[in-house]
């Protein structure tokens, strides 16, 4: 994966695996360096990718925000910044290796001036820092300012290195990619062409994290699961996002977007894309891509969205022994917001493997607990030698693939409760990451931060499955326009219609 | 809990009785099976709680006791999650004959289906036990700088390799070695010569200037230093230097204090740190890989083949 991109070097051999991957020398600019995302969770990351010994000897981190500041000034916000999020324990050395590595320029992004700046202190890195021309651009921005510093990459020519001297440009791009369709595909447009296609990194946080590459390798390596995994044993899917969190300080971009297009568009049809792909050829970014996309591309909504595509707002309630505010009574949101903080869809996904199975996806805020997680249930078992009464309590085997919090793997099936007579119940067997491998897997930004300065684009969606995504969200925004969700109270798992459309064909959420 | 005089069939009873108390399965990843000294007891007790936090694993640590006595005896202590960390642990003190007849004892403790992994600080051929200890495993790993004579004990570790040995003075340089690769990054031209002044006894400077030229197909000069270190599990290299085909240098070098300095022809000198890990760092980072480590092979024979020459 991405060895492509380094250059031949000797003293690298693919059998030896105790020596990581290090990326060429190279600088990270971080537009909107003041941001929360930026102070939680990027520099932390940096940090962390220093202290495990992952990052070049060469490397600058260049902020760029409308702040008076100087360099000194964002090195020593950086720190602050690491030491207070970083998830590797403290070490003074490790920070004294990065000191005297960070830039800083002040500036909108309509400062024609700061930007030519910005392209001065890049290039001067070039001989300075030995970065050899290298940089990858993160756009830790509101969306809206997009076109803004990306036509600003575009004149001052930072975003094309080949007539400079060399040496690679990359640009990150975090989430919402769009609105819809179109918006999304006029600025995947705008970004692929200022950059090329390639270089274009959308970042997916949960693509980073352990549990959802494992299912790769919980499906592709191993004899068990594959063969089960389609319809002639799968019954259905769910697909659970949950958070016990309310919309926090977002509330302008919320109201103005709402959960599907926050969460379902992206994380929640990238789960389903890596949980129902076919196996790729191999594990190269383009051959898992080429399978997604297909996935993505065959998903069908429901016919009859009245009751398959349900949208809720949370009222006053009580989460975890506190009691909380209603959505509307939020501030800054308006008390007449038809936006919706949970919505729950079931699709259908046409081919081979998945016909006639369906895929319920949910998400929601203000839900009892903090839980992601992908539930395969089986079909009952075909011939039962035992009578109703013993198997009264036994429900379909179900495989839970859990990605946050608690990452892990549970599989239920029946079993004998001891004793004399027959009595079957469910019991639930579990694999737990942090009970067999290490106590702290890496920070999903940490993986992915090292991935785009290694070239690396196994776990990024690009713009064809942006589009895809899209596909599937726009016909649920049209038929939701112009109504009212339906409220549910905060701590509960959502409206009653969520759980009507289950009941309807005889099923129900299971509790996550 | 301390078990006098006792039997694998009462070790056993007492360790799934432990289990069933903290309550749940447990999910192991591996056995390990230490060998070890009263004297080195707790040196390799801590490691072992550090490497346990990344990789539970069911923890057998072998000590041979009084080897002069006659009748067969073994004592053990059964711990579950307590001074060992996460990991669940039998120390075994064994007398006379039971510590020649290791294997008997430990396979009926390894938990199945999972790999075995020896571990010893002390060289097991004081014991008469390395054949034992090779039966049953699926990697060994050594720490050669611990034996008398270093260099010569690693040279009799390269003679009679198997697939799954590997020695924490290889493990040592990982972070050298990963800081080199990273400076040859981009580097188009050849290496004419490489000059590693280091402490010549120690084996890890003997694995480095290996591994250098099994990749680079150039024998190092390594010029004998003494070289100040400030952590034991530290290798003894002062500095690696290297001349490319159009005549430019660059050079790694690290001071005492961990302070390492890259410098490359046409590039600002670049500050580094470098500093020795733990032992169980150490062991954490033996343990990931439990397939065995082919470029490992490759080095040791490397330093087979031109140890003489090196030596001298």
């Amino acid at each position: 994966m991405g060895a492509e991109h380094l250059p031949s070097n000797p003293l690298r051999d693919p059998a030896d695996r105790r020596l990581p991957r290090i990326p060429e020398p190279c600088a990270l600019v971080i537009f909107g360096v003041t941001g929360d995302l930026a102070k939680k969770k990027l520099i932390p990351a940096v940090y962390d990718l220093a202290n495990r010994g992952l990052l070049p000897a060469s490397f600058v981190i260049v902020g760029f925000a409308r702040r008076d500041w100087g360099d000194e000034t964002f090195e020593e916000m950086s720190r602050e910044a690491a030491k207070s999020h970083a998830r590797t324990p403290w070490r003074e050395e490790v920070w004294a290796r990065l000191a005297g590595n960070f830039k800083f320029v002040p500036g909108s992004f309509d400062d024609d001036e700061a930007f030519d700046k910005l392209d001065a202190t890049v290039d001067e890195l070039r001989i300075t820092h030995g970065i050899v021309g290298n940089a990858a651009f993160y756009f830790s921005i509101p969306p809206l300012a997009f076109p803004t510093v990306l036509k600003q990459l575009q004149r001052t020519g930072m975003s094309d290195n080949r007539q400079d001297g060399g040496g690679w440009r990359r640009v990150v791009v975090e989430k919402p990619f769009g609105e819809d369709r179109a918006s999304a595909s006029e600025l995947n447009e705008l970004v692929d062409r200022v950059f090329t296609a390639p270089d274009v990194f959308r970042i997916d946080h949960y693509l980073g994290k352990e549990t959802v590459q494992n299912i790769f390798a919980l499906r592709f390596a191993n004899a068990m699961f594959e063969p089960i995994w389609n319809s002639n044993y799968v019954d259905h899917v769910q697909i659970t996002m949950a958070e016990d969190v309310g919309i926090g300080s977002r509330a302008g971009f919320y109201d103005d977007n709402g959960a599907a297009r926050d969460v379902l568009q992206n994380h929640v049809l990238q789960l389903l894309a890596i949980a129902a792909m076919e196996q790729p050829n191999g594990f190269e970014a383009e051959e898992i891509r080429t399978e997604k996309l297909k996935v993505l591309r065959a998903i069908k909504l429901h016919d009859d969205l009245e009751s398959t595509a349900i949208r809720g707002q949370y009222t006053d309630g009580w989460v975890q022994g506190r009691p909380v505010k209603g959505y509307l009574s939020e501030d800054n949101i308006p008390p007449t917001s038809t936006t919706e903080t949970y919505a729950a869809v079931q699709l259908g996904i046409q081919n081979r493997r998945w016909n006639g199975v369906p895929f319920y996806l949910r998400t929601g805020k203000r839900l009892p607990k903090r839980v992601t997680e992908i539930a395969v249930v089986f079909k009952e078992a075909p011939h039962m030698p035992f009578a109703d009464y013993d198997t009264k309590t036994l429900g379909n085997n179900q495989l839970v693939i859990r990605v946050q919090p608690d990452e892990g793997v549970t599989v239920k099936f029946g079993s004998k409760v001891p004793g004399t007579g027959m009595e079957l119940r469910d019991i639930s067997m579990g694999f737990g990451y942090g009970e067999t491998f290490t106590e702290s897997s890496p920070e999903a930004y940490e993986r992915l931060i090292l991935d785009v300065l290694l070239g690396d684009k196994t776990l990024f969606p690009d713009a064809q499955e942006v589009d895809a995504s899209w596909a599937v969200i726009d016909p649920l925004e049209e038929f939701w326009k112009g109504t009212k969700p339906e409220p549910y109270e905060s701590g509960t798992w959502g409206p009653a219609g969520s759980d009507l459309m289950l009941q309807a064909s005889g099923r129900r959420w299971r509790r996550a | 809990m301390h078990l006098k005089d006792t039997t694998t069939g009462d070790i056993m009873k007492a360790l799934d009785g432990l289990l069933h108390e903290v309550g749940g399965g447990s999910s192991l990843a591996l056995n390990l099976v230490a060998l070890t000294t009263e004297d080195e007891r707790e040196e390799v007790e801590k490691a072992a709680s550090v490497a346990a936090q990344e990789h539970p694993y069911r923890l057998i640590l072998v000590i041979p006791r009084d080897l002069e006595a006659t009748e067969p005896r073994i004592d053990a202590e059964v711990t579950v999650g307590e001074r060992l960390g996460s990991a669940e642990a039998i120390i075994l003190r064994l007398d006379g004959p039971a510590a020649a007849h290791l294997s008997s004892i430990v396979l009926p403790m390894l938990a199945s289906d999972i790999p075995v992994v020896t571990w010893w600080l002390l060289d097991p051929v004081r014991y008469g036990l390395e054949h034992e200890l090779r039966s049953f495993a699926d990697r060994r790993i050594t720490y050669s700088a611990r034996a008398a004579d270093p260099v010569q004990s690693l040279f009799r570790r390269a003679e009679s390799y198997a697939a799954g040995d590997t020695d924490i003075c290889w493990t040592r340089i990982s972070l050298w070695r990963s800081l080199i690769a990273s400076a040859f990054d981009g580097v188009t031209q050849s290496v004419e010569s490489i000059t590693i002044k280091a402490d010549a006894d120690d084996p890890s400077a003997q694995l480095m200037a290996a591994w250098l030229h099994t990749r680079l197909g150039v024998a190092p000069e390594v010029v004998d230093t003494e070289v100040e270190r400030n952590s034991e599990h530290l290798p003894a290299i002062a500095s690696v230097a290297f001349t490319m085909s159009g005549g430019e240098t660059m050079e790694v070098e690290r001071t005492a204090d961990g302070t390492t300095i890259l410098r490359q022809a046409g590039l600002p000198k670049r500050r580094q740190t470098l500093q020795g890990r733990t032992l169980g760092q150490l062991l954490a980072e033996e343990l990931r890989h439990i397939d065995p480590d082919t470029a490992y092979r490759k080095v040791l024979d490397t330093f087979q083949e031109h140890y003489a020459g090196i030596k001298a």
